[in-house]
């Protein structure tokens, strides 16, 4: 157990290392997925147009291991402030983790051990002196399932002010409305704040939760599959959200649908086993990927 | 090929009939097993209620057999044998009738005074003594009673061969039945006089009333003499050993009466139990009671029995143990009397009679009381009427048990109920007429049970619990109430001690304990719980009991020293340097560890400061009333709730000021800060419990006799403190599973919003297993009230009814191991006893049902996630 924040007990998540599936006629593809896979060094591509932007969290040579087992390999990106950064690549790379990794949830986990730096704002995330609460504090997180809270819609939406202290009834309404209208649910849900939230559809829960998550305002906004657990109904919702979230929070977003990364997201990074292997404007890279690989996966050759 | 299965198997499709027969077989297993359950439970239920339920039933005055009597005088006296076969009646003259209950048939007829017949007789309830008082101011004691014995088969006459059991027949001067046994039992009247200890009164004077009781040395007589004067005549027996020969001596008191208001001679005379008093009573209601005062006999109280003029007394009776008296008037009430010694009594010797009960009946019936026929057993009275009716009373209870509106066509005259209890014979001018009585448990009410009820020599109703006795003349006062207090006192004390540090352990365990950790401590409290209560019960009595004994201030101190020392050491690790205090942040508990023993020795050390300070020195004799003031006691009540306020206040309202304040600051002068303010919080604490205490006891209010009282070895405190561990490794088991059925993905959402752990457990975890944790308190609870050895090894068993956390008490359950096994079977004793039972399984049943209804409230809210 390390700082106090650690002290959560956790069920450690199991990753499984996918063995990669090249169905690629392209031999250098399939030679340098195998070189990946054999644990060689990769130079990630990352495409200029990042470089122009100004970044709210920079990931520097970020490498994280599961006990033995690595599970990052020398992450380096830099996340654009006020921008949708997607995160996709076949399930085993890593998206989860890396997204996991900034605000530290990975600490609940034992085992866990990391090297490199990330920043948030110029400050860092992993030294010694960082109070985790504070950091997470920062941060707002959607996770792949809806997770309200089993009280009122109202008390879910203001729970990050809650456990600031913040009793002012009418601070807290007006947080809870723009939340919910930020969020895209006050319409639906206005006349009855009052009522549980485990009422709500799953959808309904979801967008709840987007709006938990933007009532703490938060730089980064962490989304871990936001749609994966939705029909195509919310999931249309969900990502119209995200899409006007743009501009006021950062997302970093992790996804499987790639139609759903090129629709929402303005960046898009790939990885494969633990490596960040593209990562540029989301259009660049669904059009004109610089690699094979990345042209192979977005086409649904592997993965 | 097409025709074969993927796989290679083909499969059936048609389910086995073994898998169907198994199928069938546990569903009818199951259900059996669930239905025969429920149908145990209910079973014990209809048992329970099945042997309570005679307590509640009435008594009944059967038909009566009635016998005609030529003699129309009233009898002194009336007596009937214990089997019902037979019958005396002492008349005025001295003359004795001993005949056949059944038949009226006189058996014989004795005539110990033919030529001088008494002026008066005595005789005793529960024992055959019997005086006569005689004209030349002699008094004779004598012995009269009936005897059985059995007949030697050579003797008995041949036609008896043929007899029923139970048929009772003449036979000589007396009346044999056969016994089913096929004995035969001869039931004989015989009336011994000891002339040889005939006492005199000097000068003599005519006796005229007299009364006797028995002491264990001797018998006492009470005479009044025509002229006046009243002698108390006391026998004390020794029996030479050696010789076997018994030698009387006597001793005696006599005054000249002087009745104020020139009242003739009293009507009556009683002599209470063991020669205590002297009752002096006129028709008109006047009482005189005569004691010893300074070795004087003198009369210490008068009392007006009636308070009204125009009745008068008709019937004056002592029931069994000649302490309570009855008063029965010409307006038909019959009134209880008995001593009892309340704090101010106003009279000579600190005694007030006091009228406890009143018998009434059922129909408000107002004819005259003419006679009272008190068991030798227990307190019931049969009473006869003017109009004839004869009733039933339990005076303790005054419960009219059974009554008989036209059981004669004359005024009673007298009234027996006969030895077992079974029967009531009464007489009047033209017939003897004997009834069966129905009566098992006539001193059992609803109010008995739940109420207070007036027992004799209690200064006013009260519960009470006491169930036996050491003299035969003992009542049983089988109140309930104290015993259902002490249930609720040991499961208060105890859910008080255990429930906070079993639900907050819980939530560190399953919240903040390392998992490897907690993977071993969690089996170790599950072991605790496999203790047998009886070790508990025994290391409670004989080992903590004896050791908080001579420790008292230093444990009351304790409670205080070990969470401010847990406080004051979370404080001091927050002035740690960060880097530090996080690279030993897996340490933390044992530094939590070490706070214990601080906070141990610090009670250990201010404890007899504190006894000195606040208990006058010597806490046990504070807690006796004999010295200090109730400063201390407040003090300590305070102290806590006093902390707690403090506490809420600081957090919720001062805090919110200081933040802004304190925001800017680094950590360690924030640290530092924060150190501050919990002394400085402390410190305003024992200030205003120091006001607070200064105040209270300035309004003459005192913690002792509620929370605090006289010590005992054996209390509360220490049942407390060990049925705890008893019920914690329960609660914290349940607790524990509860808390970590939580889905991980709200503690997730929680801990992704910046709240800490602690606002994740208190705020989301908590309210989410909170349907859990009911069912822990509930189970817990449930274990606490059916208890049984901790109780009765640590609790002193002593049924008083005082919540005070230093003194014992009984509970239901305690209280049924120990006496059930003693219990008769079947009666009154037992019957309560198992209504005791009864009452527990309705208190463990309606705890358990409020736990199920609310925990089905709390699910329903839990139960999407």
């Amino acid at each position: 157990m390390g700082t106090p924040a650690m002290t959560v007990k956790a069920v450690p998540r199991e990753i499984t290392m996918q063995a990669p599936v090249a169905r690629c006629a392209d031999q250098g593809s399939i030679s340098r997925l195998a070189s990946i896979a054999a644990g060689e060094p990769f130079e990630t591509d990352t495409h200029d147009a990042i470089g122009t932007e100004d970044a709210v969290l920079e990931v520097r040579d970020f490498k994280l291991w599961y006990g033995e087992k690595q599970a990052l390999f020398d992450i380096a990106m830099n996340i654009p402030r006020g921008r949708v950064t997607a995160l996709i690549g076949p399930s085993g790379c890593g998206k989860s983790t890396l997204l996991r990794s900034v605000n530290r949830m990975n600490d609940l986990i034992d085992s866990v051990r990391i090297d490199g730096q990330m920043l948030l704002s110029g400050e860092s995330v992993y030294g010694p002196e960082v109070d985790v609460i504070e950091l997470r504090k920062r941060m707002g997180m959607v996770f792949q399932k809806s997770n309200p809270f089993p009280m009122s819609i109202f008390e879910n939406v203001v729970y990050p002010l809650r456990i600031d202290g913040i009793r002012d009834r009418s601070v807290l309404e007006e947080v809870c409305e723009r939340s919910l209208r930020g969020s895209a649910l006050w319409e639906e849900v206005k006349d009855r704040l009052k009522d549980s939230a485990l009422g709500l559809s799953g959808g309904q829960q979801q967008r709840l939760c987007i709006a938990r998550a933007i009532a703490a305002e938060p730089e980064v906004l962490l989304m871990d599959e936001p749609c994966s657990a939705l029909d195509p109904m919310a999931t249309g919702r969900i990502e119209d959200l995200i899409h006007e979230l743009r501009g006021a929070y950062t997302v970093l977003m992790v996804t499987h649908n790639m139609q759903q990364a090129s629709r929402t997201s303005d960046y898009t990074a790939f990885m494969y086993l633990g490596r960040l292997i593209e990562y540029g404007a989301t259009e660049d890279i669904f059009l004109n990927p610089h690699l094979r690989e990345t042209a192979d996966y977005i086409t649904g050759r592997f993965g | 090929m097409p025709d074969k299965s993927f796989t290679g198997v083909e499969r059936r499709r048609t389910t086995r009939l073994s898998v169907r027969i198994i199928d069938r077989v546990a569903r009818v297993l199951i259900t059996v097993g669930g239905i025969g359950t429920i149908l145990a439970v209910l079973m014990i239920m209809v048992f329970l209620i099945w042997v309570v339920v005679p307590l509640f039933t009435g008594g009944e005055i059967g038909e009566g057999a009635t016998i005609p009597r030529s003699n129309a005088e009233a009898p002194l006296r009336m007596g009937v044998d214990e089997y019902r076969i037979m019958g005396f009646l002492l008349l005025r003259n001295g003359q004795i009738r001993v005949y056949r209950l059944d038949t009226g048939e006189t058996i014989e007829t004795l005539t110990p005074f033919a030529d001088t017949p008494p002026s008066s007789a005595a005789m005793a309830r529960s024992s055959p003594e019997v005086a006569f008082g005689f004209p030349d101011g002699s008094m004779v004691p004598g012995r009269m009673e009936f005897s059985s014995r059995f007949l030697d088969k050579a003797h008995v006459p041949a036609e008896f061969h043929d007899m029923k059991p139970g048929e009772p027949r003449r036979f000589e001067s007396g009346m044999v039945q056969k016994t089913p046994e096929g004995q035969y039992r001869i039931q004989t009247f015989a009336l011994t006089l000891e002339e040889d200890r005939t006492a005199r009164v000097e000068p003599p004077s005519p006796i005229v009333r007299m009364d006797l009781t028995i002491k264990p040395t001797g018998p006492v007589y009470a005479l009044l003499t025509e002229d006046s004067r009243i002698l108390i005549r006391e026998a004390t027996e020794k029996r030479n050993l050696l010789t076997g020969r018994t030698r009387v001596t006597w001793s005696g008191d006599e005054i000249a009466l002087n009745p104020p208001g020139d009242r003739p001679l009293p009507d009556r005379v009683l002599l209470s139990d063991g020669g205590r008093f002297v009752y002096l009573v006129w028709r008109d209601g006047f009482l005189a009671r005569l004691g010893r005062v300074e070795g004087e006999l003198q009369i210490v109280e008068t009392v007006d029995l009636l308070r009204d003029d125009d009745a008068e007394i008709t019937a004056l009776s002592f029931i069994t143990g000649k302490s309570t008296f009855l008063v029965g008037d010409s307006r038909g009430r019959v009134r209880a009397w008995f001593p009892v010694r309340p704090e101010r009594s106003g009279t000579l010797d600190g005694t007030v009679l006091t009228n406890a009960h009143e018998l009434l009946t059922e129909d408000g019936s107002v004819s005259p009381v003419t006679a009272f026929g008190p068991s030798s057993r227990a307190r019931l009275v049969s009473v006869g009427y003017a109009d004839g009716s004869v009733r039933l009373f339990h005076v303790t209870s005054g419960k009219l048990v059974a009554a008989r509106p036209t059981a004669l066509a004359q005024p009673v005259q007298t009234i027996v109920i006969t030895p077992k209890e079974d029967g009531i014979v009464a007489v009047s001018r033209r017939e003897i007429a004997t009834f069966a009585v129905l009566a098992e448990h006539p001193d059992v009410s609803i109010v008995s049970l739940f109420g207070k009820v007036w027992y004799e020599g209690y200064p006013e109703p009260e519960n009470v619990w006491q169930s036996t006795g050491g003299t035969d003349a003992f009542e049983p006062k089988l109140g309930l109430v104290p015993l259902i207090f002490g249930t609720v006192k040991a499961t208060l004390y105890s859910m008080l001690f255990g429930l906070p540090i079993a639900l907050l352990a819980a939530i560190f365990a399953s919240e903040f304990l390392d998992p490897r950790a907690k993977s071993m401590v969690k089996p170790t409290i599950e072991i605790m719980a496999s203790l047998p209560s009886v070790v508990l019960g025994f290391l409670a009595a004989l080992v903590i009991a004896p050791f908080v004994e001579d420790i008292v201030p230093h444990c009351l101190t304790a409670f205080f020293t070990i969470p401010i020392s847990l406080m004051l050491g979370a404080y001091v690790w927050q002035l740690l340097p960060r880097p530090f205090a996080i690279r030993m942040g897996r340490f933390r508990i044992f530094f939590m560890f070490l706070c214990f023993p601080i906070g141990l020795r610090a009670a250990a050390m201010l404890g007899p400061v504190i006894e000195s300070a606040l208990f006058a020195g010597d806490i046990r004799m504070w807690l006796d009333g004999q010295r200090g003031s109730a400063f201390g006691g407040f003090a300590f009540l305070l102290f806590p709730m006093v902390g707690v306020a403090m506490l809420i206040l600081t957090t919720r309202g001062l805090d919110f000021k200081l933040i802004p304040m304190t925001s800017h600051l680094d950590r360690v002068p924030l640290a530092v800060f924060d150190l501050c303010r919990f002394l400085v919080t402390l410190l305003l604490t024992l200030i205003l419990t120091a006001l607070l205490a200064f105040i209270l006891t300035r309004a003459g209010l005192d913690t002792r006799g509620a929370v605090f009282g006289t010590y005992s070895q054996r209390n509360a405190l220490v049942v407390g403190f060990v049925m705890g561990f008893a019920i914690i490794p329960i609660i914290f088991t349940i607790a524990e599973d509860a808390l970590s059925a939580v889905p991980d993905h709200l503690r997730s959402a929680s801990l992704g919003a910046g709240a800490t752990p602690w606002q994740t457990a208190i705020r989301i975890v908590v309210p989410t297993a909170m349907s859990g944790l009911f069912s822990a308190v509930m189970i817990g609870l449930g274990r606490a009230v059916g208890e049984t050895m901790i109780v009765l090894m640590a609790a002193g068993n002593t049924p008083i009814m005082d919540w005070s956390i230093f003194s014992g008490f009984r509970t239901l359950s305690a209280n049924l191991a120990v006496e059930l096994p003693e219990a008769v079977r079947d009666s009154t004793h037992y019957r309560t006893l198992f209504l005791a039972a009864l009452t527990l399984f309705a208190m463990t049943f309606v705890v358990n049902s409020v736990a199920e209804v609310v925990r089905a409230r709390f699910r329903r809210k839990a139960v999407q996630l």
